[in-house]
């Protein structure tokens, strides 16, 4: 502890063998921190899922930002092409990106935008962040050493030996240098021998964070590029946060007549969201599952808290490291194809971990005696029916997803909006318990039953799309499926039906159901038409007014049962297989046997790490220290009470909230020595140094933690800064 | 100080709201007449609404057709409820504390004996739940008491004297008796918070209203008492409060040992979430020096560490930036752009394939508040070899960071409550009750002093009665250096200007007087102390 208490020194560094030999050792040494988990299996396993999982992530942000960014880079290239002709003197050609105010996510966006115009458009690309750009100099230095040094870095290490051209020093860098630079790299290399340097290549700068950078700063800056745009190809690429408006806000007319604006909008945060929950973590794929209780978690941190993509991915990042953490029975939760060889692995303390799993109870309750005596003695035959309920498990995620997106598929347009739209709100439903059972989905299905023929039609023709490439998806999985099991297994009683045939019969119904709502069209008024020449005639009599006779047909229009068309015959029998479909489909997780291992549900170990409360973990300690301590003495009547055994802190804090803006000290310290020994004459109280020194440290803490602070408006008077 | 202004005082204070109301009934009125749009609206938020409508507006653009959709998993039932912590008390009195610590001493005196004398309960029973007639008549009744308002409690601290064996033992059996009920419940997962904050009485229910905040915050005046500390006699922290041990009673003593303990079983978890890109923040009251102190001993010893006390008041974010790049890995000097400073560590640690903690305790502290050491903080953490664990303690230290800097630390939050005193952190700052008293400098002062020659103190002291006598001026350049020679040459303390400058050396050295240059070329010495100091200094030597 003394090794970092100083009164000349606040950072202290521990070497601890660090050597600054860096070459010395070649051998991929691992970090220290891994080490020590690598030897876990759990580690591993999470390791491969997490990094399968983020590659697909690479995947699915390079797909959804791919039109945007491709649009952006034809403007890129176009914009000194066509325009040499009419280049107007000193007019920069600007692109604006409306990227939205989730501005962490950017980051990733404008990298994989450096890429791409690296690959396709020049090499000379400077990004400047406003932190690095406190003044105008620092801000032309950066641009222009990135400008010039930018191609190093990106092209192979030989090239960059070979180039060794002068470098510039940060400090020399200004426009100047730039443009002799161009100018020597460009206008002198075209005439003798190297002919791919003939194009000259534009020079892109972007700025980020537009709306953190100083006005005043950007304005020069435009200025002194608009002065050189004659011979420089200068582009500028703004992110912009808010709207287009920030831009015209913050530059006057002189500036941004230099600017030829063109806006790109990106996509909202939420619909990319959306995306990868639907495309990474919400499919039968993924290699962990997240409850109805913990998704909710997340997204309303998302959509409440940050609107931040990348922070919902590490929340889900953060939730996978705990589900897998120091357990091995979570090795299982991995690619179905590893199962079997997963379940071999396991030692007989983590069957016995299994054993004890709380959806294991009903599963064993079914069995009889002979069956449960082996599945508590024998670990081979435990493992068997392991394996087969796991693979059971996975047959049910690919059955719970498709019925969950079918689900989707109906009720997204019905009115009322009675389940939520997207599939993360109807997932979160689902898992969370039996929907089949719900008023929610109940209306749902009345809805249904009111659905125009078009709309059916179409959904149901959604919803085969949907299971025709879920049905792609799992036929590579098949052949694994049905490596022989062993047959010693008869007594276990099991639904033998598969995921795949509960699939294909529901496109069979589909399919016949859709052939038969569309022939039902001809055939649906045909009854009713008799019906319309009455209500014709009618219409014609309402105009004259007659308030009656509207009131007796309305009353006659009830008593006549209402003749069904086909169609509607149809609709209602559809509804009612819909029905039933989903009662087999959408059993909740926690129905089944060992869902504990694939499903994370533990919302409440990492809610608190996720979303820290660090106010609320200081109001609690203070006001009711015994929620910590556990100790015997603290016992308080209620919340606000005080009492003698209280931590000094404490007792002062409960004291303060009673005070207004304004404490006197000495009548705080004579409360609180009041308290503190109660049996004491008033004068002499305060006056044992022993209590005034406990009294004042408990203010000295009081006010390093911020509650109160010194006044000058009355002698010996703190200032309250809490209500 | 007459007794006339504390009547008053008392009066507006016990019966405020009719006086303000009294005084304000002209403007109240022009307000209304002129009332905001929004006031309407900000009427209805009662404080249980607040939640739900803080959080609407943030959430229109998502989706309009639906209706407002409100959070669902993250208000759970063992949050502490912002009511609790933030709500408004309708008027604060000076009386408040008062009857708080009579609550807690004399309740059971009220209970037992019949002669509690009436006017106690009086005081104790809400002033705002009082009718304006019985108000009228307490305040009257109040006015006559007020002058011997110290002899009141000085009466229930006597009469608690008669009876304190037996209603000691009742509340201890009352207690335990609930302690076997509390602690059936809490004691299997001793980590996890138990709900004892939802069992807070109701009755302080309030609800907010714009008004009662302008009333709380218009009024200029004061309405606490005047007594000063100078009623204290022996009023000399200086001494005692080095000698005196922390007072923490031994049943905390072992129950703190206990907490400190069960977090040192997160030590694994914390590698774990750290080696997977996350920062570590502990939070919640008590010196968490300890516990990363141990963390650091027991995990971190064969790994490069930085420790930072972020409450060191001389702590610069250059120093935390010199000892990486400088010091750990070995570079000549410091470059000048933040952005390459951060490239340069991420190279070489990626080089030498080492992964580098950084231990900051405090990180709220003074020094680093401001958002430029945040942010070169954030940009350190967000490396991959670089892994952070920082502590917080003021309540508002969440504030620091904006959403770019939060993405970037990657926290994961701990509760790390330990209740060990802030000796450490606390130990530089000039406490309230110790009054800027400056005894460190004082003291510091003094060694430096006592150990010059008797020559280069008659210089110091030259200097220090010159600047006392001239500081008052509005533009106070120091001492001139030629002044201060002549000067010293009268005394005979130096022969020549050269020794002079010689003795000056030492002085700056010990930063005892600073030289600042003025335009004209001449030298001015100024000795960056506190005049009241000086003074104090002089008087003790002298």
């Amino acid at each position: 502890m003394e090794s970092t208490t100083s009164v000349s020194k606040g950072v202290f560094l521990f070497p601890n063998g660090y050597t600054n030999l860096k070459r010395a050792k070649k051998n991929p040494r691992k970090t220290m921190v891994q080490s020590i988990f690598l030897k876990e299996r759990w580690y591993e396993i999470f390791k491969r899922n997490w990094d399968s999982i983020e590659e697909q992530l690479q995947e699915l942000h390079e797909k959804t930002y791919s039109v945007l960014l491709n649009d952006i880079i034809c403007y890129l290239k176009s914009s000194y092409q066509e325009s040499e002709v009419n280049n107007l003197e000193g007019i920069i050609p600007s692109a604006t990106l409306l990227t939205g105010v989730n501005q962490p996510d950017h980051v990733n966006q404008f990298k994989s935008l450096i890429g791409l115009i690296r690959e396709e458009v020049t090499s000379h690309v400077a990004m400047v962040n406003s932190q690095d750009a406190s003044t105008l100099k620092h801000l032309v230095e950066n641009t222009v050493w990135q400008l010039i040094n930018g191609d190093n870095s990106v092209e192979s290490e030989e090239s960059y030996d070979e180039m060794s051209k002068p470098k510039f020093k940060k400090s020399r860098c200004t426009m100047k240098t730039l443009s002799n630079w161009y100018s020597n790299k460009y206008n002198d290399e075209c005439s003798p021998k190297k002919k791919r340097h003939t194009k000259r290549q534009t020079l892109v700068i972007i700025i980020p964070d537009f709306e953190s950078f100083n006005c005043n700063i950007l304005q020069d800056f435009v200025m002194i590029i608009s002065s050189y745009v004659s011979t420089l190809p200068i582009i500028l690429v703004f992110g912009v946060a808010t709207s287009v408006s920030a831009l015209h806000k913050s530059f006057p007319y002189h500036v941004s007549s230099k600017l030829l604006i063109k806006v790109f909008n990106s996509h909202p945060s939420h619909i990319y969201m959306n995306q990868v929950l639907e495309n990474i973590f919400l499919t039968h794929t993924a290699p962990f599952h997240l409850s109805g209780k913990a998704l909710e978690l997340l997204t309303d941190v998302f959509l409440f808290y940050d609107f931040s993509v990348t922070g919902i991915i590490q929340s889900i990042k953060y939730c996978m490291m705990d589900h897998y953490y120091a357990d091995n029975m979570k090795t299982l939760c991995c690619e179905r194809d590893k199962i079997d060889a997963e379940v071999m692995n396991l030692s007989s303390e983590d069957l016995e971990s299994i054993r004890r799993l709380m959806s294991f109870r009903p599963f064993l309750e079914v069995q009889d005696c002979e069956t449960k005596i082996g599945l508590f003695e024998d670990d081979n035959f435990f493992r068997e029916i392991l394996q087969k309920e796991l693979h059971k498990l996975h047959e049910y995620l690919y059955s719970f997803y498709l019925s969950v997106k079918l689900l989707c598929v109906f009720i997204r347009d019905i009115p009322k909006n009675i389940m939520g739209k997207s599939l993360r709100e109807i997932y979160a439903k689902c898992a969370t318990d039996n929907i089949v059972k719900t008023d929610g989905f109940k209306e749902c299905m009345q809805f249904l039953k009111f659905q125009s023929q078009v709309k059916l039609v179409e959904s149901i023709q959604n919803a085969l799309k949907i299971v025709n490439s879920s049905l792609q998806i799992t036929t590579p999985v098949k052949p694994l499926r049905t490596t022989p099991m062993k047959n010693n297994l008869n007594n276990i009683s099991l639904n033998s039906d598969t995921a795949e045939d509960f699939v294909k019969g529901i496109k069979i119904y589909l399919m016949t159901f859709l052939r038969q709502i569309e022939k039902a069209n001809t055939d649906a008024d045909l009854n009713g038409k008799d019906m319309e020449d009455d209500d014709d005639m009618e219409n014609v009599d309402l105009k004259s007014g007659n308030r009656y006779k509207l009131k007796e047909k309305l009353l006659k229009a009830t008593r006549v049962d209402k003749i069904q068309s086909e169609f509607e015959m149809v609709r209602s029998r559809f509804v009612i297989y819909l029905e039933e479909m989903f009662g087999r489909g959408l059993l909740p997780p926690h129905t089944q046997t060992f869902h504990e291992i694939l499903f994370f549900t533990e919302v409440s170990n990492v809610k608190k790490q996720i979303i820290g409360a660090p106010r609320g973990a200081l109001h609690v300690a203070l006001s009711n220290p015994q929620c910590y301590l556990q100790c015997q003495c603290c016992n308080l009547s209620s919340a606000e009470s005080v009492s003698e055994t209280l931590p000094d802190v404490s007792l002062a804090y409960k004291l303060h909230r009673e005070c207004g803006k304004h404490i006197n000290l000495y009548d705080w310290l004579q409360a609180f020595a009041a308290v503190l020994c109660p049996t004491e004459e008033e004068e002499n109280r305060a006056h044992d140094p022993m209590i005034q020194v406990r009294f004042t440290r408990a203010v000295a803490e009081l006010q390093f933690l911020g509650f109160i602070k010194t006044s000058k408006r009355k002698t010996d008077h703190v200032m309250r800064l809490t209500w | 100080m007459s007794s006339q202004p504390r009547f008053n005082c008392a009066v507006e204070s016990d019966d405020s709201q009719e006086v303000v109301n009294f005084e304000n009934t002209p403007r109240r009125n022009a307000r209304q007449r002129h009332k905001p749009k929004r006031y309407g609206e900000f009427l209805e938020l009662s404080p249980r609404k607040r939640k739900t409508v803080a959080y609407d507006s943030s959430d229109e653009d998502f989706d309009v057709t639906e209706s407002v959709p409100k959070p669902k998993a993250l208000f759970g039932s063992d949050d502490v409820e912002g009511q609790d912590i933030f709500k408004f008390k309708s008027r604060h009195t000076k009386l408040d504390l008062h009857n708080k610590v009579k609550e807690a001493i004399g309740s059971p005196v009220v209970l037992n004996s019949p002669k509690t004398p009436k006017r106690n309960i009086h005081l104790l029973s809400k002033v705002e739940a009082t009718p304006k007639q019985v108000n009228n008549l307490l305040k009257k009744r109040i006015i006559k008491e007020v002058d011997s308002e110290s002899g009141d409690s000085d009466f229930s601290g006597s009469s608690s004297d008669f009876v304190p064996d037996k209603s000691d033992e009742e509340s201890n059996v009352s207690s335990s008796s609930e302690d076997e009920v509390e602690t059936a419940v809490t004691q299997p997962t001793p980590t996890v918070r138990s709900r004892n904050t939802r069992m807070k009485l109701k009755d302080s229910e309030y609800i907010v209203t714009p008004d009662n905040y302008f009333m709380m915050n218009s009024s200029k005046k004061i309405t606490t008492s005047d007594h000063t500390l100078a009623r204290l006699k022996n009023m000399n922290l200086n001494e005692s409060m080095k000698e005196a041990d922390v007072h923490i009673s031994k049943e905390h003593g072992m129950k703190i040992a206990d907490l400190i303990q069960s977090y040192a079983q997160l030590f694994d978890r914390w590698l774990y979430v750290l080696s997977e890109n996350f920062n570590i923040i502990v939070y919640g009251i008590g010196s968490k020096r300890s516990v990363l102190h141990k963390f650091q001993q027991e995990k971190l010893q064969n790994v490069p560490c930085v420790v930072i006390n972020g409450y060191f008041p001389s702590l610069t974010i250059k120093s935390v930036l010199e000892a990486i790049v400088i010091d750990l890995l070995g570079n000549s000097q410091l470059p000048t752009n933040m952005s390459d400073i951060v490239t340069l560590i991420d190279n070489q640690l990626r080089d030498s394939e080492t992964d580098l903690f950084l231990i900051i305790h405090n990180m709220d502290g003074t020094m680093l508040r401001n958002s430029k050491a945040q942010s070169v903080l954030a940009s350190i953490s967000q490396l991959k070899n670089v892994h952070t664990i920082a502590s917080i303690d003021h309540i508002n230290a969440p504030l620091l960071w904006d959403h770019s800097k939060l993405s970037k630390f990657n926290f994961s939050w701990w509760d790390v409550t330990t209740f060990l005193p802030y000796t450490d952190e606390t130990s530089y700052e000039n406490s309230l009750m110790t009054q800027r008293s400056g005894a460190l400098q004082l003291s510091s002062l003094k060694s430096v002093y006592q150990s010059l020659t008797t020559n280069a103190r008659g210089i110091f002291n030259a200097i220090i009665e010159y600047q006392l006598e001239n500081q008052k001026q509005s533009h106070y350049q120091g001492l001139p250096f030629k002044d201060l020679y002549s000067k010293s040459r009268e005394q005979f303390l130096v022969s020549s200007e050269l020794a002079l400058r010689a003795q000056l050396t030492e002085f700056l050295d010990h930063k005892l007087v600073r030289i600042k240059r003025t335009l004209d070329g001449s030298e001015n010495l100024i000795i960056p102390i506190d005049s009241i100091l000086l003074q104090q200094f002089l008087e003790q030597n002298t």
